[in-house]
């Protein structure tokens, strides 16, 4: 077990064990010298005892004078005199100095006094109360009376005495006491001191100077003979301390560089494998992976060929990211031809959308406008609407009143036509009253040739039948006239007649006319009446489209400033796939730099479809 | 000339319609710019047509738009700041050969009627409301078109001072180049380098004919030239009903004895102009002056 400490811990370990050894001497001697000093105090006491004792006796002598007064004083006066008090003061003082006795020779030293004390006390009040109930003659003081008091205080003297005494022996053999006391201090003292140096001295040897001094020489040893060459030597058994621990490092550090130097050829051989595999694979760090390192029977040959592995793969993906590079660099060259047609055709839209919100805007101020003409049109058409139906109203009421006239007219034709007939039968009347005229103007003048026959009596009758005759001819003159009348009546009525039938043919004429107007101001009413219903309905849809046109116009606002965002983001997009072409560019730089075998010569392409078919 | 606001942007329909501020409502607005500008809002173009004042009140400076109602009222029509106000409310849609019927009756039948009438007299053609110039030059293209071409000048006039920076430009995109005939484009359009990549000049055969000019179709100034040809298109549609009339009958006395006014295809005012007669030509309806022999109508 001590040998697994280190020198530290010896160190400390036999500092505390010298530590402990002094500190037993100190107590050791501590102890001793308490001894003495309580032998000290002792004296003290006994010495300070010795010199209250005076006082003591000093006092008791007073005690008894005063008793004696006492006594002398009541047997000579029988009164009481003032000698007690003084007693009993003078008592107090002694208690009082046996008090400082007590205090320095001890309780036990002065107990015998205190009785005796209490003992002379007690005589002398029962003599007292003796001399008071007068049950005692007043006596002599040196009397028989007083010889109980006389020899408790002789008691109390004597033993007063005896304390004197024995406290002046007991200062004697204290004083004796530490005189030895001392004595016997400085021996033990040196020799606890002697035993523990020789202890510590022993312990050193054998737990700290003793296995350090063989360590080291054991180090020693080996040293030497490394520093001759020889590297067979070990440090034997190395312990724990320090120099146990550089012992082992030797020991290892050996055992280690050993096998170094005696695979020193081994090594040489390696190392030019490796410095000819290193120059075949340096290549590689310029970025050529055409190399292929040479594969030995050696352990190199195994790195070589990991290498070759490792290089294949990596040539198979620097391929695949060389192909991948290319073909993202083709699909941003794409996207930013793409990219900047759009942004141009956003612009270009954005200030077609403007042109057109513009032309929008008005088309439907157009629209509007046409709108507001078509309602007032339509307002036209009402009025003319209206107008032809009182037109139509008059064309009536002109008919009618045509029709009205015909028929008036017709009348007054079939009246005259009537008035015609009737003088026609007048004219037949005419006539008749002629042919009778003829025929009474014939008969008139068969009369006459009657008369004229019959002579004288006929004469008469002749006169009569001239008579009848001019009547006759009168008649006859008359009818003619009549009748001539009547045919002048007749051509007249006839005359009439036509002109009748002329107007009736004119007025039937003008009423055909006016139906005519009147149907073709109806069908105007018609047609006015379709013209409003349609102009309304155009007004209607115009004013539909005008505001179908003001949601266009303002759709086509909207729209604009949305195109106008729309160009700003496509210029971002632009901007964006710029900065990725350059960064394409970059990578693809980079790619480039290694140097890959012609293609063909390595499988495995990249996969194209996958690309394709992922954009 | 004037066509209302091109696309405002959104913010500017921030301002509801209906709310006054400062005192001043949507209404009082859009009746000043009316009396003018003689241009109308639809409806539903109230609150951005408000949020383009606005703008263009903060643009000067101005905070309170009751002091910027105030500025406007007491400036005429043609003041800058109207100018400015007008730029933004105005849309300068336009494009080449936009109604190609009217441009092939102005080719085929108004230019050689005229051209026999005037017996080789300088013609005058005005494009109202020319916006970029593209109405202008289409119309001097097609007058310089025909072999028998005799002098002419075209006369574009628009409100939008922008507008007729543009026009003076005469250089146009691809895009706005497109719907001209190719045999046009050949012999009247010169390739060039622009700011925006490639454009395309209109040629000086052209160009040297062809004169811009700001002008108020409802506030015109005293000024009264007469053309031969006045073409107006797309612009009648912002104009009120009141305003529309006004402008017409405006266009119509700038219309030489003889001569024709062309209105867009829609834009058929309510009552005719007065003094002119509507006729058709190739499918379009155009109005002409009729009266002596228009030969006599021009000294």
């Amino acid at each position: 077990m001590v040998r697994t400490l280190t020198i530290k811990t010896r160190e400390y370990l036999t500092m505390l064990f010298v530590g402990l050894l002094l500190c037993a001497t100190a107590a050791v001697t501590l102890w001793q010298i308490t001894g003495i000093e309580r032998r000290t105090r002792d004296i003290d006491r006994a010495s300070r005892a010795s010199a209250t004792l005076p006082r003591l006796t000093a006092d008791m002598s007073r005690l008894v004078q005063h008793e004696r007064a006492y006594m002398l004083t009541v047997a000579r006066q029988h009164r009481p005199t003032d000698d007690l008090d003084r007693w009993n003061e003078a008592y107090d003082a002694v208690v009082a100095a046996l008090g400082t006795v007590e205090a320095a020779a001890g309780e036990r030293a002065t107990a015998p006094v205190r009785s005796a004390l209490l003992t002379y006390q007690r005589e002398f009040f029962a003599m007292r109360s003796r001399i008071a109930q007068a049950t005692v003659p007043p006596v002599d003081p040196g009397g028989a009376d007083g010889d109980a008091t006389r020899a408790a205080f002789a008691q109390l003297e004597q033993r007063v005495d005896t304390l004197v005494q024995s406290t002046t022996a007991e200062l004697t053999a204290q004083t004796a006491g530490v005189a030895g006391g001392f004595s016997r201090t400085y021996v033990a003292a040196a020799i606890a001191l002697a035993v523990g140096i020789i202890v510590a001295l022993i312990l050193l040897r054998v737990a700290v100077f003793g296995p350090v001094n063989a360590e080291a020489q054991a180090l020693a040893v080996v040293c030497e003979s490394l520093a001759h060459g020889d590297l067979s030597n070990r440090v034997p058994s190395p312990g724990y301390t320090e120099l146990g621990r550089i012992g082992r490092a030797i020991n290892t550090m050996l055992d280690h560089t050993v096998p170094l130097v005696d695979s020193r050829k081994e090594r040489d051989r390696m190392q030019a494998a490796v410095m000819k595999l290193l120059s075949e694979v340096s290549g590689v760090a310029e970025g050529d992976l055409t190399v292929e390192a040479e594969v030995t029977d050696d352990v190199t040959g195994a790195v070589a060929d990991s290498f070759n592995l490792m290089i294949g793969q990596l040539r198979q993906i620097i391929g695949q990211v060389q192909a991948a590079s290319r073909q993202i660099s083709t699909a941003v060259g794409e996207l930013r031809d793409v990219t900047a047609n759009l942004a141009t055709g956003s612009d270009d839209q954005a200030a077609q959308a403007v042109e057109a919100s513009v032309a929008i805007e008005e088309m439907a101020a157009s629209i509007h406008y046409v709108s507001e003409n078509a309602s007032s049109s339509a307002q036209v058409a009402e009025q003319a609407r209206v107008n032809a139906e009182h037109g139509t109203r008059a064309v009536t009421r002109t008919i009618e009143g045509m029709k009205a006239m015909r028929d008036q007219v017709q009348e007054t034709a079939k009246r005259i036509k009537r008035l015609g007939e009737s003088s026609q039968e007048i004219g037949e009347i005419v006539e008749l009253i002629g042919d009778i005229g003829d025929r009474t103007s014939i008969l008139a003048l068969n009369a006459s040739i009657q008369a004229a026959m019959a002579g004288e009596a006929g004469r008469g009758f002749a006169i009569v039948a001239d008579e009848v005759e001019r009547l006759a001819d009168r008649a006859t003159e008359a009818t003619k006239r009549a009748g001539m009348l009547v045919k002048a009546t007749q051509g007249e009525t006839a005359e009439v007649m036509t002109a009748m039938e002329d107007t009736t043919r004119e007025v039937i004429n003008r009423s055909n006319i006016a139906n005519e107007a009147g149907v073709a101001l109806a069908e105007i009413q018609g047609v006015s009446n379709r013209l409003a219903e349609l102009l309304q309905a155009i007004s209607d849809a115009a004013q539909q489209q005008a505001r179908g046109s003001e949601q266009v116009a303002k759709s086509m606002n909207e729209m604009s400033a949305v195109t106008r965002s729309t160009a700003a983001g496509t210029k971002q997009t632009a901007a964006a796939i710029n900065s990725l072409g350059l960064l394409v560019d970059n990578l693809n730089a980079i790619v480039t730099r290694f140097k890959l075998p012609p293609a063909g010569a390595e499988a495995a392409p990249f996969s194209q479809p996958r690309l394709v078919a992922s954009r | 000339m004037t066509k209302s606001a091109s696309s405002a942007p959104a913010s500017a329909a921030a301002q509801p319609a209906g709310d006054a501020v400062d005192g001043i409502t949507p209404q009082a607005w859009q009746e000043l710019i009316l009396k003018r500008c003689g241009l109308t809002f639809r409806h539903v173009r109230a609150p951005e047509v408000i949020g383009l004042v606005h703008e263009q009140m903060r643009a000067c400076g101005i905070t309170s738009a009751a002091a910027y109602y105030q500025l406007l009222s007491g400036q005429p029509g043609a003041s800058l700041e109207w100018d400015a106000l007008i730029e933004r409310l105005t849309n300068h849609e336009t494009s080449f050969f936009r109604h190609p019927p009217s441009f092939d009756a102005l080719r085929q039948h108004i230019l050689p009627e005229l051209r026999a009438a005037r017996r080789g007299a300088r013609l005058s053609l005005w494009s109202a409301g020319c916006s970029t110039g593209q109405e202008a030059y289409s119309m001097a293209m097609c007058a310089a078109d025909d072999a028998a071409a005799g002098e002419f000048t075209v006369w574009g006039g628009d409100i939008s001072h922008q507008a007729i920076k543009i026009a003076r430009l005469a250089r146009y995109g691809p895009r706005a180049i497109a719907p001209i005939p190719n045999h046009y484009r050949q012999r009247f359009l010169r390739p060039t380098t622009g700011a925006s990549g490639n454009e395309y000049e209109i040629a000086d055969e052209i160009r040297q004919r062809v004169r811009f000019m700001t002008t108020n179709l409802v506030e015109p100034d005293g000024f009264r030239p007469t053309h031969d040809v006045v073409m107006c298109h797309n612009v009648l549609i912002y104009f009120s009903p009141a305003a529309v009339s006004r402008a017409v009958s405006w266009l119509a006395s700038c219309v030489a004895l003889g001569g024709y006014l062309m209105l867009g295809p829609g834009e058929a005012p309510n009552d005719r102009p007065s003094g002119l007669e509507p006729v058709i030509l190739n499918g379009v309806r155009a109005y002409q002056r009729r009266g002596a022999k228009p030969a006599e109508s021009r000294p």
